[in-house]
């Protein structure tokens, strides 16, 4: 197989542009909801570890249920997996809710109510999760029921509509809670 | 709930790391907002230079170990003629990729009045930056390949989750750097 380095470059370059592209759409909704805002300082912490927790969580729940699907254990499986994927959503927004109202405390005068650290990121990653687990579950199933490999297609769209979701779903969280 | 208490079981360690390491990121964000109020285009730009970054180290991970696996790359440091074909061919995919970027971005900040600042200044750290951590992270990442293969283990599990939270903190980490070197 030609495996030289024009082939590459074509290949990584190619389906890097719709990465691109969403991370883009990303990047413009932080500028355009989250910068003007009075706590913009202190929301930004939470940002990137939020982003980062969620693909983590979203890409090992879709690696898992493509290896089910394609074991046979899926059904058995299902309840478990998202279980086990709400409990660590969990347990790392509480994590992100501690560190960054500790950060916050120590960088900033003026100091968010500290509920709000907790709230935030609980509310962000719940909503996130109730819409990105049963897309995940929908996207794996049909993607094997195509006779594509899930593991191959599901991961990199999920996590490029979890982004998008994440800073979306901080927007309806600050909202929510009248965070200034 | 043995399947449960496995999942958990295995993957907290490595999502609370990856999470502790990632709000280094939020930090260094925090501490500029000053910076990036003046320069919304910054903000604009360091989701997807991040994650052009860290898509073209994780194809150099991948494409390491299956070169590992099957035997051409040796499993020492070697700058094979197939490690440079690599490094390079990602170089360049990473050349074009922020090029893109940079392009679409700056439509889109035309499009939506979002303020450029010094706009040579910003292109200047953005390729600054995408640069010296690709290069770095390359580095770094086939030594780390070549030491876990030598264990018996597989690269992909361990550097793949790390490169991802590492380069979600060194990029934002390094641009406000660059950035603070230069104003």
């Amino acid at each position: 197989m030609r495996d030289d380095m024009g082939k590459i470059t074509k290949e990584a370059f190619s389906s890097e542009v719709v990465s691109i592209l969403i991370n883009i759409i990303v990047g413009l909704l932080l500028t355009l909801l989250l910068l003007p805002r009075a706590s913009f300082s202190q929301l930004i912490i939470m940002v990137p570890a939020m982003l980062s927790a969620r693909g983590n969580i979203s890409g090992s729940y879709s690696a898992r249920v493509a290896r089910d699907l394609i074991i046979g254990s899926a059904r058995k499986n299902l309840p478990e997996n998202v279980l086990s994927t709400v409990t660590l959503m969990l347990v790392t927004s509480v994590v992100i809710g501690f560190i960054s109202s500790w950060i916050a405390f120590l960088l900033h005068e003026t100091f968010l109510p500290v509920h709000y650290f907790f709230l935030l990121p609980l509310m962000t990653m719940g909503m996130t999760s109730a819409v990105s687990i049963p897309t995940s579950t929908s996207l794996n199933i049909l993607a094997f029921k195509k006779g594509l490999n899930p593991s191959n297609v599901v991961p990199p769209i999920m996590t490029s509509i979890d982004d998008v979701l994440i800073v979306l779903n901080l927007f309806v969280a600050i909202t929510i809670l009248g965070v200034p | 709930m043995r399947y449960f208490k496995k999942i958990v079981k295995e993957s907290i360690g490595v999502l609370l790391m990856c999470t502790v390491i990632t709000m280094f990121s939020g930090m260094a964000l925090s501490s500029a907002d000053e910076m990036l109020a003046a320069i919304p285009f910054l903000i604009l730009i360091l989701p997807a230079q991040n994650d052009v970054i860290g898509d073209m180290c994780q194809v150099l991970v991948g494409r390491m170990t299956s070169h590992l696996y099957i035997g051409l790359v040796p499993a020492r440091l070697s700058f094979t003629p197939r490690v440079k074909t690599d490094f390079l061919a990602l170089f360049t995919s990473l050349a074009l990729s922020i090029g893109a970027m940079l392009v679409i971005n700056v439509f889109l900040a035309l499009a939506s009045g979002i303020a450029f600042g010094n706009f040579f200044l910003v292109l200047f750290v953005v390729i600054c930056t995408a640069f010296s951590l690709f290069v770095i992270m390359a580095f770094m990442l086939y030594l780390g390949a070549i030491y876990i293969f030598r264990h018996n283990k597989d690269p992909n599990n361990f550097l793949i989750p790390i490169t991802t939270s590492l380069i979600d903190t060194l990029s934002p980490v390094l641009t406000i750097v660059f950035m603070l070197l230069l104003l």
